[in-house]
């Protein structure tokens, strides 16, 4: 038992020091603009950056459709096929996780051959983004609706809710998504922690988004780049922090790889 | 000397008093619960004799062999977990061998030991099923053979019954007793149920705060709870306050009203107030007061409810709320609120305990 | 199915009218699928098997067996793998760590919202964060230089390349698998605390029962991180400045323009890769079934 203990703590502050020391390294680099300038200059100069701005302004909003359009188009199909059509219920799951198969690099490829041009609205490239984005956070998404429903005995909601002369607009508005909240809020958190730090679609299609600005920082200010970096990680850990605590000890993988 | 002795057993987690000083002498045979409700260290107490938890002080002995300090693996104590934790990749059958194969007992011997067990707990056929083939009342029989298979000293069981419904549970309690009086197994069983422990065990552990308020019988326990907790975590009581009136005859009053009980606690004065508890179903309705009306309270029917065979009864005597069970007489009808009533019980049916304010 | 009863006590709906309410609740997500992921996906494969003078034609993925695709697809998987492998044995090790009780009580917590950071973090900033720590100048290169006498750059180190790219890519990768392992593993303990009680030594424990209840999570486990690093672009693209030879790079340099070459070659580039990741998917989800029908 003994040696067991200090072999764990050996594996632990191991890795404690792989995954602290980049973090310390960003942050030191950071700091060090220059002999003649303050410590905080790489910092001051990113947020006097109208393009930090504008790309997190967009990168928030991007963010946003993608959770709107993932409920508006797995709610309704999910809630039915819990409530009426079990046999579905495989189907929309399987079909919600498999953009999985699919890469960001192969989707936005797929999107730009088959709508590249002359198909209308479609052909728009913000309209892409969104649905590129939207199909990116279906797994998440469609992960917290799944968890929020089973939570709740959906079939004696909607039951009552039918019972006591609601229609189904109320039923879905008033009833059912009011709780999913909670569940919902926190797959909504991680796809706004993926969506952030996004790159490869946005660069693609040609969006100046946060990651993009990112990179484009990294290449010519490094300082800068290191606290753009250590400002990254401590919004991916305030969305996850927040995750975490609304629906508990929920195993999810994403990221902008 | 006893078969298993705890011996003044100290748990803390943190600054969590778990486990505060409990002693338990376990005679060879015997079916002891401990009862309590959640938190109150009876599982905690289970793990430390299991050999799951240290204790901070005191000692686990068996037959004269101090375990404290023993690795649960060598402690040969058949335990049954409140989730089962049947290994889910061997076969009933195999789940059952496990301890024997730990034991390197040889597999000529293995194969009509696991029937034998399996067949004990009415399983014989479906050996071959893996745990997720089983229903939760399988499954636990499983358990319970698993942990008897190689023929432990001890068997122990953490709420075993726990997650099964109501009519398995009492089916299965029965069995478990039965099969525990037939091997002659010392067994510690571990229940937040106080029915379930007052028809299994020989006796019973009342649990409260990481330590034992009582160890009795369930006769005991049930009819003269040594603590007022007891007598409240313990099928449903009456607490009426009553005032001393005579030490030496035992004599209390409520509202001019006289109460005879058999005893007083030590050390009571004149005048001061003592709990009566007394249960419903020891409660009689009587119309005429007698000339010797000890033991007859007036009180008003506040409410009346059909149960079937008994009515169940809300009569306050002033101002104290009593619960009284009386058997249904179709002949009466049943009183009705408002109405008035006298209630009697007899004198060794009540428990007298201090005032705790 | 039971008959949702209501006070508007509505008709036996016939079956045009339930097909068609079904149908709406359906239909966005069938249509946003359908348009977004499946016709996409087909029409990379129609695009591979067509394109140019060459009709209906195999031509492009006969291609992909040429040097440079095939070694994109070997570096991919190599590394891919490595990290997977790599990330599943240090991750394991580390969740054991957490749940075993090796570690103070405290720190489990922690350990779980980190893992849950770091598997997220990833892209660009990871990219920022490694080159300041292992890079050429970073923190831990020049500390390794100037007190352990140690360059790394002149034993043939170089973060910008395979090597790099593995150590960067397990910081998400083992927080990954430490999340994936934490539920299999808090569950263990009460097999363990049963096989103890039963007489088992250790030894015993994971021999015949601890691994063999594993060895699918792990697997699974195993599996999804393989994905995981397989489709990943950001990273590397940032790290090796787009210089590396792997699968995704390749398709990027080609939709971005900025190598030129065929069209339908990008589209066959593209399907092998989700080949791949429904071949690894599908293996995941069967060994995941079993999962499921063991975790009760």
């Amino acid at each position: 038992m003994k040696g067991s203990r200090i072999w764990s703590l050996i594996v632990g502050v191991v890795g404690l020091l792989y995954f602290v020391v980049p973090l310390i390294a960003t942050a030191q680099f950071s700091v060090q603009e220059g002999p003649s300038k303050p410590f905080w200059a790489a910092y001051s100069s990113i947020l006097a950056d109208p393009q930090f701005w504008s790309s997190l302004r967009l990168s928030l909003f991007m963010a946003l459709s993608a959770v709107v359009i993932g409920l508006v188009v797995i709610v309704p199909a999910a809630y039915w096929a819990f409530l009426r059509v079990p046999r579905m219920q495989s189907w929309v799951e399987f079909i919600s996780i498999l953009p999985f198969v699919v890469p960001p690099i192969v989707l936005v490829l797929g999107l730009v051959r088959l709508y590249g041009s002359g198909f209308g609205p479609l052909s728009d490239r913000p309209v892409m983004l969104m649905a590129a984005y939207g199909v990116v956070s279906m797994p998440y998404l469609f992960r917290s609706v799944d968890n929020g429903l089973r939570s709740m005995d959906v079939r004696a909601l909607t039951e009552a809710a039918l019972g006591l002369g609601a229609s189904w607009p109320r039923v879905l508005f008033r009833v059912v998504l009011p709780n999913l909240r909670t569940a919902l809020l926190g797959g909504a958190f991680l796809v706004f922690a993926l969506i952030m730090g996004e790159y490869a679609i946005s660069s693609m299609l040609g969006f100046n988004t946060f990651g993009v600005y990112m990179l484009l920082t990294g290449q010519t200010r490094a300082h800068a780049a290191a606290a753009l970096a250590l400002i990254s990680f401590g919004l991916v850990w305030l969305l996850v922090g927040v995750m975490q605590a609304v629906n508990r000890g929920n195993v999810t993988i994403g990221g902008a790889r | 000397m006893s078969f298993l002795d705890i011996q003044n057993v100290q748990r803390h987690f943190g600054s969590q008093r778990a486990v505060d000083g409990v002693s338990i002498a376990v005679e060879r045979g015997e079916f002891i619960s401990l009862l309590g409700p959640s938190g109150s260290g009876k599982t905690t107490l289970l793990r430390i004799v299991a050999g799951f938890e240290r204790p901070d002080s005191g000692a686990i002995v068996v037959d004269g062999e101090n375990l404290t300090r023993t690795p649960p693996q060598r402690r040969n104590m058949g335990m049954v977990f409140q989730s089962y934790a049947l290994f889910p990749n061997l076969t009933a059958a195999d789940n059952v061998a496990f301890g024997l194969r730990t034991r390197h007992v040889p597999p000529t011997k293995i194969k009509p030991r696991v029937e034998e067990l399996l067949t004990m707990v009415g399983l014989g056929e479906k050996a071959g099923r893996y745990p997720h083939q089983l229903s939760g009342g399988e499954q636990q029989r499983v358990a319970l053979a698993r942990a008897l298979a190689p023929n432990p000293r001890v068997l122990l069981l953490d709420e075993p019954l726990s997650a099964l419904d109501a009519r398995i549970r009492v089916t299965l309690r029965a069995e478990i007793r039965r099969i525990q009086r037939t091997l002659h197994i010392t067994t510690l069983y571990v229940t937040h149920d106080q029915e379930e422990a007052l028809a299994m065990s020989d006796r019973v552990v009342v649990f409260n705060q990481g330590h034992a308020e009582q160890i009795g019988t369930p006769e005991d326990i049930y009819d003269r709870p040594a603590t007022s907790f007891v007598s409240s975590f313990v099928g449903t009581t009456n607490r009426l306050v009553a005032q001393v009136a005579d030490v030496r005859a035992g004599l209390c009053v409520i509202d001019g009203q006289k109460v005879q009980v058999t005893a007083l606690p030590d050390g009571i004065d004149q005048g001061s107030a003592v709990d009566l508890w007394l249960r419903p179903e020891r409660i009689h309705l009587t119309n005429h007061k007698g000339p010797d009306d000890t033991n007859q309270l007036s009180g008003t029917v506040e409410d009346a409810m059909f149960l079937g065979a008994r009515t169940g009864m809300r009569v306050t005597i002033n101002g104290q709320p009593v619960m009284v069970d009386v058997p249904r007489d179709p002949g009466y009808p049943n009183p009705r609120a408002g109405e008035l009533v006298t209630i009697y019980f007899s004198t060794n049916l009540t428990a007298t305990l201090s005032n705790a304010q | 199915m039971t008959q949702v009863s209501t006070s508007k006590a509505a008709p036996p709906l016939n079956r045009a009218t339930r097909i068609w309410t079904t149908g709406v609740w359906f239909l966005p997500f069938g249509l946003f699928a359908v348009l977004f992921l499946f016709l996409p996906s087909i029409g990379l494969f129609v695009g591979s098997v067509t394109g140019g003078a060459h009709g209906l034609t195999l031509t492009y993925f006969g291609q992909l067996f040429q040097s440079q695709y095939l070694d994109a697809y070997k570096v991919s998987v190599e590394l891919s793998a490595a990290t997977a492998l790599i990330g599943a044995v240090v991750g394991v090790v580390l969740a054991w760590a957490v749940v075993g009780g090796g570690l103070p009580r405290f720190l489990r917590p922690f350990f779980l919202t980190f893992s849950g950071v770091a598997s997220n973090f990833a892209g660009i900033p990871l990219a920022f964060a490694f080159t300041a720590s292992l890079g050429p100048v970073g923190l831990v290169t020049l500390f390794l230089s100037h007190h352990l006498n140690l360059n790394l750059y002149q034993h043939g180190f170089s973060l910008f390349g395979f090597s790099g790219l593995v150590i960067t890519y397990l910081y998400f990768q083992i927080p990954l698998m430490v999340l994936l392992m934490v539920p299999a593993l808090d569950n263990m303990s009460r097999w363990g605390e049963a096989a103890m009680n039963l007489g088992a030594s250790p030894w015993q424990f994971w021999w015949h029962i601890g691994l063999p209840i594993l060895r699918l999570p792990l697997l699974g486990a195993t599996l999804l991180l393989f994905g995981n690093s397989f489709g990943a672009y950001a990273t590397a693209y940032a790290l090796t400045s787009g210089m590396i030879n792997l699968v995704p790079i390749v398709i990027g340099q080609e939709l971005s323009g900025n190598v030129v070459f065929s069209p339908s070659l990008a589209d066959a580039l593209a399907v092998g890769m989700v080949l791949i990741m429904t071949t690894i998917f599908a293996v995941y989800l069967l060994t995941n079934r079993n999962v499921v029908r063991w975790q009760r």
